[in-house]
């Protein structure tokens, strides 16, 4: 009868600590969903000021067709994009766009000196290190979630339970990533 | 440089001084008389090595007590404040009206770096029990590191956001925020979840606090190296460490950590302010 119990009160114990590992798989799941959107809710911004943006700079650069179009082909890319990877790609290209623009205002310095080209381009910047910051929230809150889904024991439960690592979020841009040769 | 700076020295200088050296000169002739007076040879060998190490214990605290008024009064001047013992502080926030007895020690004041009218000092609050026969004790007494600063133009959008260290299970102060009308306020970041415990008033408004706490800031906060705290209330942002900060590096970094703050609450109000009503 004692060895029923024993084994009762194992069962017991391994019922609640499986209760107490799904919770916490699922609120750290949650956790990374609610920082995903954190990112969107930064990316929206960045989207909505880029209108006002091609509109500033085709006041003063209106034949630059090519480098306006890029942005707002990006743009609309980005808006449509929905699954991380794809916003990640879709935000690279819109960020090289955007630096389109950045190399008009060294050519058109009626555009440079432009009150409202400034105010967005610092509109623009600040929202960047919104995004830089909640993209360093979402990779720590994936990298505690997976960390969790692949530890032993937790995993037994993840396996179990489909609790899928996430991926990793970064906007690449190409610029960044080339290191500048030096030559002697 | 730290509080303890000096110490040493001001020792050695306090038990060379005359004073010192006739204590304990006329109080072991005068404890060995005692004892042979009563003919108690423990008296006699133990009562001047006692004064000896009373004098000794006297010089150490007051050399302490020196050694920190000498650097909390260097540290001000450094950085253009205003030295002062000991102060009170109004009961602006929560954290500033917390237990039933309270005050500041080390209290440097003036213009903070951007421009800021505040302080910061060493915050010592006490929680006193009364017992059943009328006596009273001091249950518990904390000593928190706490930078204040007036932000007058917040007064109207922000009425009480509380931002605070977890406290974990074995804290050794007790939850202040007692009475207050509060709610928890969820952040996306699970740093900054294991880190802190954010609240706000219950007729705070809501994406007020959502932008105060923008993904720069929560980052920032969550990893910041002092984990400082802070209450924003009644136009009065009480930036906070719970435990006492006595060496210019931190001191500093407490004292760029509210001007970092201040300047976040004050965007937001500009921001506010500059929205068509």
């Amino acid at each position: 009868m004692t060895a029923v119990y024993i084994v009762l009160g194992v069962l017991a114990l391994l019922a609640l600590w499986s209760v107490v590992a799904y919770n916490a798989l699922v609120k750290s799941r949650n956790k990374v969903d609610e920082a995903w959107s954190g990112i969107d809710v930064q990316l929206k911004r960045r989207h909505d000021l880029v209108p006002n943006l091609v509109e500033t700079v085709k006041g003063y650069a209106s034949h630059e067709r090519e480098t306006l179009q890029n942005v707002t082909v990006a743009r609309l890319a980005a808006v449509e994009a929905g699954e991380p990877a794809a916003v990640e790609r879709a935000e690279a290209r819109l960020t090289s766009a955007l630096g389109g623009i950045n190399a008009l205002a060294e050519a058109y310095p009626d555009l440079k000196a432009s009150e409202s080209f400034q105010r967005l381009q610092a509109e623009l910047s600040g929202i960047e290190d919104e995004i830089q910051a909640a993209r360093r929230i979402y990779n720590s809150n994936v990298q505690r979630y997976n960390t969790r889904t692949q530890q032993f024991p937790t995993l037994l439960i993840a396996g179990t339970m489909s609790f899928t690592t996430r991926e990793f979020f970064e906007i690449e841009v190409p610029a960044e990533r080339n290191v500048p040769q030096v030559a002697f | 440089m730290n509080a303890d700076s000096g110490q040493r020295q001001l020792f050695r200088s306090y038990l060379g001084s005359a004073p010192a050296a006739y204590a304990m000169a006329f109080g072991s002739v005068a404890a060995f008389t005692v004892g042979a007076w009563q003919a108690n040879l423990a008296i006699m060998l133990g009562g001047p090595a006692a004064i000896v190490l009373g004098v000794a214990g006297i010089a150490w605290y007051f050399a302490d007590r020196d050694a920190a008024n000498n650097f909390y009064f260097e540290f001000a001047s450094s950085v253009g404040l205003t030295y002062a013992n000991q102060t009170d502080v109004l009961t602006m926030t929560p954290l500033l009206g917390a237990g039933n007895r309270r005050h500041v020690e080390q209290w440097i004041y003036g213009r903070l770096p951007g421009d800021l009218s505040g302080g910061l000092g060493q915050f010592v609050w006490e929680r006193i029990q009364k017992d059943s026969d009328g006596t009273t004790s001091v249950k518990e007494r904390n000593r928190f590191t706490i930078c204040v600063v007036d932000l007058d133009p917040s007064l109207p959008f922000f009425r009480g956001i509380y931002l605070h260290p977890r406290r974990g299970l074995f804290a050794p102060y007790s939850e202040w925020l007692g009475r207050t009308p509060v709610r928890t306020v969820e952040v996306e970041s699970t740093a900054f979840v294991e880190r802190y415990e954010l609240r706000a008033a219950s007729d705070q408004e809501d994406l007020l606090v959502r932008r105060l706490f923008a993904p720069t800031v929560v980052s920032w906060l969550a990893n910041h190296p002092l984990s400082p705290g802070f209450e924003l209330k009644a136009g009065t942002l009480c930036v906070f460490v719970p435990r006492p900060l006595e060496d210019a590096g931190n001191l500093t970094y407490l004292i760029d950590a509210t001007r970092y703050l201040a300047a976040r609450v004050a965007s937001e109000v500009g921001e506010e302010m500059a929205r068509p009503a």
